[in-house]
């Protein structure tokens, strides 16, 4: 069975058709965007709860703003994004408002992980090290190096210019390169290296 | 500089691990956010006008008598052609009823007996 049967139609005309009542389209937006929104909010906050949270959150808006969506005008996976970034920046300035200890500590790999696969251990440890960075940074870095966007575009969804997106990557890699230093020995990175 | 290049290569090794195996959602999750769309999901179209307004009945007569006899045309003709009976009734033209006095004579009391009007019927009745 398809799980998206919609799979050709464009995210504005699934909107429209959302908007109409064809409830195929509301399954379908969701299983095209609401892993988008969780992916990104995850990378963001790096705890499922509240990736999840600000996922669904986001959701809600995007089911609300469906009758009053204008073709066109706006990219709705752009449109996406920017509200679930600004979800996760509110999310993270109440956390540091409440608690400086909290946002301070890196996350640990989780033991599964650990133990499991090398992947999932070095995927664990980059989520870590990336909640270490600036939020501005870590979301320019994730654009730019896991999702693969070019920088025009991470340019346009963090409304910025593309010299900033290049220095946003820039000094986040290397803040990166820092924070993971200390944890090669741990992830099997010793033989790796000639 | 080989430093550099291994550091960087070191970070695309982590890099390529995040691309490989992706935060994914769990199935609680997306059953909550479909829900949600579900729940606010506009009724559709159909839904929506299953209660037209309401009509007087008069004039879903006569819109009714109008469709049936072909509209709005069909109703002046209608009222042309009553009209004109009526006039014709209440004032007949000389021309009309000459043929019957030619058949029937003239006197045109054989007219009101031809059609048994009675004795007290008389076109001339009804003018000015």
């Amino acid at each position: 069975m398809a799980l998206d049967d919609l799979s050709d139609v464009s995210d504005d005309t699934l909107l429209q058709l959302y908007a109409n009542g064809d409830q195929s389209a509301a399954r379908s937006l969701t299983l095209r965007l609401a892993p988008r929104a969780y992916n990104q909010a995850y990378r963001m906050l790096g705890l499922q709860a509240d990736a999840e949270d600000v996922a669904q959150d986001a959701m809600m808006r995007v089911w609300k703003i469906a009758p009053e969506w204008r073709t066109g005008e706006a990219k709705v996976t752009t449109w996406l994004y920017r509200v679930v970034a600004n979800l996760c920046t509110d999310r993270l300035r109440k956390a540091r408002a409440t608690s400086l200890d909290a946002i301070d500590e890196p996350m640990d790999p989780s033991p599964s992980a650990a133990d499991d696969m090398q992947t999932n251990a070095r995927n664990d440890a980059l989520q870590a090290a990336l909640m270490d960075l600036p939020a501005r940074q870590r979301e320019a870095v994730v654009l730019r190096h896991i999702e693969e966007s070019p920088n025009p575009q991470i340019a346009e969804r963090m409304e910025i210019s593309v010299e900033t997106v290049e220095s946003l990557t820039s000094r986040g890699k290397r803040a990166l390169t820092q924070i993971l230093k200390g944890r090669k020995s741990a992830l099997g990175f010793e033989g790796d290296a000639p | 500089m080989s430093k550099r290049m291994r550091d960087t290569d070191d970070l695309e090794v982590f890099f390529e691990a995040a691309k490989s195996s992706p935060p994914a959602p769990s199935s609680d999750f997306m059953a909550r956010v479909l829900s949600d769309a579900e729940a606010m999901q506009p009724a559709a179209l159909g839904v929506m006008q299953s209660m037209p307004p309401q009509q007087s009945s008069l004039k879903d007569f006569f819109d009714a008598l109008s469709d049936a006899i072909g509209g709005w045309r069909a109703f002046a003709g209608l009222a042309t052609v009553a009209v004109t009976g009526l006039w014709i009734g209440i004032s007949p033209p000389a021309g009309l009823i000459e043929p019957f006095g030619s058949v029937l004579g003239t006197d045109t009391s054989a007219l009101s007996d031809a059609f048994e009007y009675g004795d007290g019927f008389d076109f001339t009745m009804f003018e000015g």
